[in-house]
């Protein structure tokens, strides 16, 4: 980076914009959605993928990979979400069920869409370690789509038995066995072993910026954070997510030498849980207006600081979507006896959320009662109450990821009244 | 008709005091939540396994806890434990099928510890693979309650259990038979009524009472006169008013794909293999609930049904935000009707106003009643 550039930069981040390196992942979007045009139109298989599958393995196996849950997210950023939703509602699917499921059948049904829409798929491929939901989300998909559906199977109620990565790590296999056969090529041990060890380097890069994150003033927003992780959901095991977020590192590093916060005046340190609701990441901004500045959340915290041995590729890929990222923090964090048999899965989530807010010396927490997503929905008012526990404010919005219908109309007076808290 | 069917329906009533009994007597109990559970290996330590279910009254305690989309039968299950309902039960199992039921098994630990917790996870392939997977997860769970209860569950124990659970199983089909004819010797709400009183009793008393209940139907003379021949589908039903509902607008349901009817014990173990092996064939085999993958299995089950029973209409009466039964819905709606099979959706809350619903349900059998003139 010139000096030039670096002024432009800081100067960008004092206005309150964000980092500069941040703006360049909606380029980064383009450029996935054309290249996965591109590929398809060229003959290359296009995969439709749950994100937090083993993507490392897709493009080992020249795969192109979408994501339609980004696809959905990135829909409702763009206020495009509506007609899909509305598309997928008039053929019988519940305006209750998940608005990214709904907001991507639709786009199915209707066609059409932003950046071209989604490639054709010639396969589809769920791992089921977030929600069951996915699981019946793909089968969806195949009833409209009539292509090869794999799942791999992650049956875990929480506990990660040795049988169950067994279990992981032999699908995984399969799933090599079966591309090999629709592709005619075989797995290059060679390039598997290069893209673990880039998955790896971008997880140390992740762990990086998340701790410099705990700086005060914090040189790196939420806003950030959610755009940034793009580049590691859709492009983990390349050289893509490296090669940015060494970048997102050198100007984090410039902020933190020069005292200089992401948000312009940081007044108060935020936590926030939940996935966002992506058709108003302007909250974010309302939050900053007034002086909140969102350090933390949970949601990029997990999986992407998950490393990985390059001599035991599956096994890795294993510890990786099959814990999500448990066997890092555990390491991370071993007071919280975060594999403790007597632990579920919901205990080590709050105990962590409990955890980030000491650590990253929260002033206050937002939860976001988000509609779409029961498995991190169920829950939170426990871990409401256990910030509350440490005197620190909460305040809980109700909403949806997607779907502008189900929110919360008065949320700006609410974030007024939260912030009245705050001072107090 | 009341001299034989009120036995079931009191049995489930006076669950409570059941339970209170069988506790003094020293024995242990375990609640489960979903059909999903292998009871066999629970009853084969000697604890007896009992279906967690609603009430009727409003819910209060949860809603404090739970956000207000989440199904209507967690949240009644939730509160009735919140208000102490289930003080008696000793611990929990059950399986994570859905994202709702595990997450509340998660809640459920830190607001009403018990003794005994334990959540197994359920692979959605059935694949050999899947299958040695689970009988991991069957082993795992023995093992724990070997532990819990200080003795071995032995092989014979096991099939003893497989025994019991069987002969239960074949007399509900029985039950289910009484349906097939052109005159239905009983009612559907009836039906559910035996399905669900075998959920909250030891099965050989059951047994004995289906025994008893097989051998007086024969003479019954007021057999249901409902104009259409009807099968309901759907998850947990908490308000079996509205089965009687859709009976007293002129259908009969003879056959049901419910999670407190048919779906529950429709599936035999095993008896000539080794008995874990055979439990946990038996689960994973079994006919799907739409928390499994795929539809195609519970389709097929439904359209024997609909050809055996010969059914003419298909109600679905679902629960609001119950995820996988609204995701199967559009695929189940679309592969019924191309059959030329009429279907009706019903979105239920807690407690279902019957009033619209009747009317509802009178207009749909009025219309099949058209297409059969």
């Amino acid at each position: 980076m010139t000096e030039a550039q670096r002024a432009e930069a800081r100067a960008r981040v004092l206005a309150g914009k964000g980092l500069q390196t941040s703006r360049e992942v909606r380029e980064i979007v383009a450029q996935h959605y054309y290249d996965a045009h591109n590929a398809k139109n060229s003959g290359k298989p296009v995969a439709w993928v749950t994100a937090l599958s083993p993507v490392e393995l897709l493009y080992v196996m020249d795969i192109i990979p979408v994501f339609p849950e980004n696809y959905s997210a990135a829909c409702a950023a763009i206020q495009a979400a509506p007609p899909f939703l509305e598309a997928a509602e008039s053929k019988g699917y519940s305006r209750d069920l998940c608005s990214y499921v709904r907001c991507n059948i639709g786009h199915v049904i209707k066609g059409g869409g932003p950046l071209d829409g989604l490639p054709k798929p010639d396969l589809l491929l769920a791992t089921g370690n977030v929600c069951y939901t996915r699981v019946k989300w793909w089968e969806t998909l195949s009833h409209y789509l009539k292509c090869p559906l794999f799942f791999i199977d992650v049956p875990t109620a929480g506990e990660y038995s040795d049988y169950a990565m067994k279990y992981f790590v032999s699908q995984l296999e399969d799933f090599i066995t079966f591309l090999e056969k629709q592709t005619g090529s075989k797995l290059d041990e060679k390039r598997l072993k290069e893209a673990i060890e880039m998955s790896d380097q971008a997880a140390m890069l992740w762990n990086e910026l998340m701790e410099y994150r705990k700086t005060i003033p914090c040189p790196m927003g939420m806003w950030d954070a959610l755009t940034d992780m793009f580049v590691l959901v859709t492009y983990v095991g390349t050289k893509i997510p490296v090669a940015f977020l060494e970048k997102i590192r050198d100007e984090v590093r410039d902020l933190i030498e020069e005292g200089i916060g992401v948000v312009p005046n940081e007044k108060y340190r935020l936590l926030f849980d939940n996935i966002p609701p992506w058709f108003n990441l302007q909250l974010i901004k309302y939050f900053q207006n007034l002086g909140g500045s969102f350090v933390v959340e949970p949601y990029t915290q997990f999986v992407w600081s998950s490393r990985m041995d390059p001599s035991k590729p599956l096994h890795s890929l294993a510890v990786k979507y099959v814990t999500l990222g448990l066997e890092d923090l555990d390491k991370k964090y071993p007071h919280l006896r975060l594999k403790d048999s007597s632990k579920t899965g919901f205990d080590i989530r709050a105990a962590l959320t409990v955890e980030f807010a000491k650590e990253y010396n929260v002033d206050g927490a937002v939860i976001h009662w988000n509609k779409s997503c029961k498995p991190m929905s169920i829950g939170e008012m426990e871990i409401k109450n256990a910030l509350q526990e440490l005197s620190i404010p909460v305040l809980v919005f109700e909403g949806d990821m997607v779907d502008e219908r189900s929110s919360d109309e008065k949320v700006n007076t609410r974030i007024d009244a939260f912030f009245e808290m705050l001072e107090k | 008709m009341n001299t034989l069917i009120p036995d079931f329906r009191q049995l489930y009533q006076n669950r409570n005091d059941f339970l209170r009994d069988w506790k003094k007597q020293g024995k242990k109990v375990f609640g489960y939540f979903c059909t999903y559970t292998p009871e066999e290996i629970i009853y084969a330590s000697g604890i007896l396994p009992f279906r967690i279910t609603t009430d009727t009254a409003s819910t209060t305690l949860a809603d404090a806890i739970l956000p207000n989309f989440i199904c209507p039968f967690t949240r009644s299950c939730f509160d009735v434990a919140l208000r102490g309902g289930y003080k008696d039960i000793d611990g929990y199992v059950s399986t994570y099928t859905c994202d709702t039921i595990r997450n509340i098994l998660w809640l459920w630990n830190r607001h009403i510890p018990a003794q005994f917790m334990h959540l197994i996870s359920f692979p959605s392939e059935t694949t050999k693979k899947a299958f040695d997977f689970f009988l991991k997860e069957l082993l795992k769970l023995k093992g724990k309650l070997e532990e819990f209860c200080g003795m071995e569950i032995s092989d014979q124990s096991l099939s003893k259990a497989i025994e019991v659970y069987n002969e239960n199983r074949a007399l509900l089909r029985k039950v289910y038979d009484l349906r097939k004819g052109n005159a239905p010797l009983i009612s559907g709400t009836e039906a559910v009524e035996i399905v669900r009183s075998s959920m909250v009793v030891p099965k050989e008393e059951h047994t004995t009472l289906l025994k008893q209940f097989m051998s007086k139907v024969k003479d019954r003379t007021d057999f249901p006169k409902g104009k259409v021949r009807m099968l309901v589908s759907g998850p947990y039903i908490q308000d079996i008013g509205l089965l009687q509902t859709i009976e007293n607008s002129g259908g009969t349901i003879v056959a049901d794909d419910l999670c407190l009817g048919s779906r529950y014990f429709w599936d035999q173990v095993d008896v000539n293999a080794e008995p874990l092996k055979a439990i946990a064939k038996r689960y994973l085999g079994r006919v799907k609930c739409p928390c499994r993958h795929p539809p195609e299995n519970r389709l097929e089950h439904m359209m024997n049904m609909i050809k055996e029973f010969k059914v003419e209409g298909v109600i679905f009466i679902l629960q609001k935000f119950c995820d996988t039964h609204f995701f199967d819905y559009p695929f189940m709606e679309e592969k019924l009707k191309e059959n030329g099979i009429p279907v009706l959706l019903i979105e239920v809350a807690h407690l279902a106003p019957m009033g619209p619903i009747k009317t509802r349900v009178e207009a749909f059998i009025e219309m099949i009643t058209g297409m059969k003139t």
